[in-house]
């Protein structure tokens, strides 16, 4: 555990790769709760930041044997990621000095949270991935082009679970959200469009030279590129769609334009994230699974937030992260959706057409 | 890829919009506006008691909402963001009409005081009242419950539940008809709406629809200038003859969501703002992505969505 590379040299042949999903999947959510907790609250070697907070609980977080029982936590106090030094929250049984690299979230609505990867988590991301390339149709040993952001932003690291997991040859164009976002913020909407007809651009002589098989970006990028070349568009055998949101409209319009071509979706941010099962209603409902059992969503009230809604109730997004070397409790997320139950075929919720968060009201008497 | 606007029916039970109004002069402004048209005071269209006697409540209140939901558009064009079609349930759609250009501002809010003049019913009258019902969502015409029992009636249909499992259907009635199909129906199926006491959409508003004829017929309507779609019929309001009769008929004729969001949908809107409290986040499914504006953080929401959703925006006309 001493590397924490990028770009791993040495990825899992696709049988180790297949044997782990079985494995993640069949994992008793109780039993991998304890593990974690033991592991970031073990006296000696449990993680710095967590084994501080554990004094001021008012409970022994030991003591917790079941998920549910999580809830003990309290929402995760993301101001943490933001200030903190991200190893803090890796145990000590990772071997100091951390080395390796530090992911930062969007930075949405202030400074980015930070946190650190070790190789097995990149590694978790990477196999879901994978997954999710496989059961949506993309055939390995393809070329890509990947336009999403990269620097800080975990999903610049598609480029590596693309190339190393799935033995694909990828293109970049860089992109830089939290410009867009402050041009956003700030309505100036003429300077976004401009910004992204200068991605387009990159894009463009990019497909333009042939070859390229499948485009990895995000729904507002790939938009923007259906409509300024449908025929570059038309000629990919496969889009994969994240980080902004996607409507049903969007989705309907996209698959048109790839005329036969795959669209792929998944969920997520730096946290954690959920890959896009099948639409429903022809595509009125867009449903993901999060990586499971390492990664977790809930659907709750929004005057609750212990408390989940009823399957197909619209509530807010909880995120629960546990891996070995990263546990976050309850991160209440800037987003609203379906809580979408798959029944006995996943062992967790899912969720369903995500989209940013607003107050919610539950109550049908405020109709009239 | 067009931006719609889309205005809740009914008066809300909750206040809101206090914020946008804080922060907004040229909300301020149009209250100021708005209080020398009707005779009510600032406070009492942003906050106070709403007044005495069912009409009267119901007038100030339609002031209120009608009065927030100008102010919200008005702070959205002030940033650019202008409707490129427009739509609203009941009173909504009044407000829409308004935006379109086809009844003045001031005579929208002259009307909406008159009503408050609306006489009282006998007191032998029966005691009124709305409902919302439950329904499966994959029962097609398969008609409302309580269908063709005397003292209840279809007043609007909201259309599915979020999730597309259920529909929602509003009864409008006399209070006693209402109760009893609540006992009679499956627990949670009809929902009986507290402290509502005008069966609005209904018959039983005949006499309001005739005591606003009058006002109504002499109020000058022009034809919309902004694509305006019916909440009574799916159609398009393109005339100001249209218009009028919207105004006239709608106390006592059914509203439909599913209608105003079709007519938007067809109409290009790939997301709309919902302005007014009475369409609740999150309860509701609609053809498009949906943004709800009334209070100041949700200005940068409607940004991202412009954004992310790839709207094409209207501009500026010429001045």
């Amino acid at each position: 555990m001493t590397a924490a590379p990028a770009v791993m040299a040495a990825a899992p042949p696709d049988q180790e790769c297949e044997a782990l999903i079985g494995q993640w999947l069949a994992t008793d959510i109780d039993r991998w709760t304890r593990r974690v907790i033991a592991r970031h609250f073990h006296p000696a070697t449990g993680s710095p930041y967590w084994l501080r907070r554990a004094a001021g609980l008012g409970f022994d977080p030991r003591d917790i044997t079941r998920y549910d029982e999580l809830t003990a936590f309290g929402p995760f106090p993301l101001e943490v990621l933001r200030r903190q030094d991200p190893a803090e929250l890796v145990p000590l049984a990772v071997p100091r000095p951390l080395t390796g690299r530090i992911w930062d979230t969007g930075g949405t609505t202030g400074p980015p949270c930070r946190l650190f990867y070790t190789p097995e988590m990149l590694l978790h991301r990477g196999v879901w991935r994978r997954w999710s390339f496989v059961s949506e149709g993309f055939e390995p040993g393809r070329d890509w082009l990947q336009a999403t952001p990269t620097g800080p932003h975990l999903i610049g690291n598609g480029v590596w679970e693309v190339s190393g997991l799935f033995t694909g040859r990828v293109y970049a164009i860089d992109m830089d959200p939290r410009w867009v976002k402050r041009l956003i913020r700030g309505g100036r909407l003429t300077e976004a469009a401009e910004y992204t007809s200068h991605l387009l651009e990159q894009l463009a002589d990019v497909l333009d030279g042939g070859g390229i098989h499948y485009l990895n970006t995000t729904p507002a990028l790939f938009q923007a590129l259906v409509r300024r070349f449908p025929e570059l568009v038309g000629s990919l055998d496969g889009v994969r769609l994240s980080g902004t949101r996607l409507s049903p409209d969007m989705y309907r319009e996209f698959t048109a334009a790839l005329r036969g071509g795959i669209c792929g979706r998944s969920y997520g941010n730096t946290f954690g994230n959920a890959a896009g099962l099948p639409v429903e209603q022809n595509g009125e409902l867009m449903p993901y699974v999060p990586n499971y059992p390492q990664v977790t969503m809930a659907v709750v009230r929004g005057d609750d937030w212990s408390a989940t809604v009823a399957p197909g109730g619209t509530g807010q997004v909880r995120l629960t992260v546990l891996h070995d070397d990263l546990f976050l409790p309850n991160i209440l997320e800037r987003d609203q959706a379906l809580r979408y139950v798959r029944g006995g075929t996943w062992p967790s919720d899912g969720v369903a057409n995500v989209a940013p968060l607003q107050l919610m009201s539950s109550a049908p008497e405020g109709l009239y | 890829m067009a931006l719609g606007f889309l205005f809740g029916g009914g008066v809300g039970t909750e206040l809101y919009g206090l914020e946008m109004y804080e922060a907004h002069p040229v909300m301020r402004e149009l209250y100021a506006r708005v209080s020398r048209w009707t005779g009510l005071a600032v406070e009492q269209i942003l906050r106070d008691e709403l007044p005495g006697t069912p009409e009267e409540r119901q007038s100030a209140a339609t002031i209120r909402e009608s009065a927030l939901a100008l102010g919200v558009h008005d702070v959205l064009v002030e940033r650019g963001l202008r409707p490129g079609v427009l739509g609203g349930l009941s009173l909504g759609a009044m407000t829409a009409s308004c935006l379109a250009g086809a009844i003045g501002r001031r005579e929208l809010f002259e009307m909406l005081a008159y009503a408050r003049h609306t006489p009282r019913l006998p007191p032998e009258e029966p005691e009124q009242g709305l409902a919302l019902a439950f329904a499966p969502a994959d029962g097609g015409n398969a008609g409302f419950p309580g269908e063709g029992r005397p003292g209840v009636h279809l007043s609007g249909d909201f259309g599915p539940t979020a999730d597309g499992e259920l529909r929602i259907l509003m009864l409008s009635g006399e209070r006693t008809a209402l109760d009893a199909l609540e006992g009679e129906l499956p627990p949670g199926s009809l929902v009986p709406l507290p402290d509502r006491t005008i069966a609005v959409h209904s018959p039983l508003r005949r006499h309001f629809r005739a005591f606003m004829a009058s006002r109504i017929a002499a109020i000058p309507f022009s034809d919309p200038r902004v694509p305006l779609v019916s909440c009574l019929e799916r159609k398009a309001l393109t005339t100001g003859a249209e218009v009028r009769d919207l105004f006239a008929r709608n106390p006592t004729d059914p509203i439909s969501l599913v209608d105003v969001c079709a007519g938007m949908k067809e109409r290009g809107v790939r997301l709309a703002l919902v302005i007014g409290g009475s369409i609740p986040n999150g309860l509701l499914r609609f053809p498009f992505p949906v943004v709800h504006v009334d209070k100041p953080e949700h200005i940068q929401q409607v940004f991202a969505s412009v954004y992310d959703l790839g709207i094409d925006l209207v501009p500026a006309r010429a001045s």
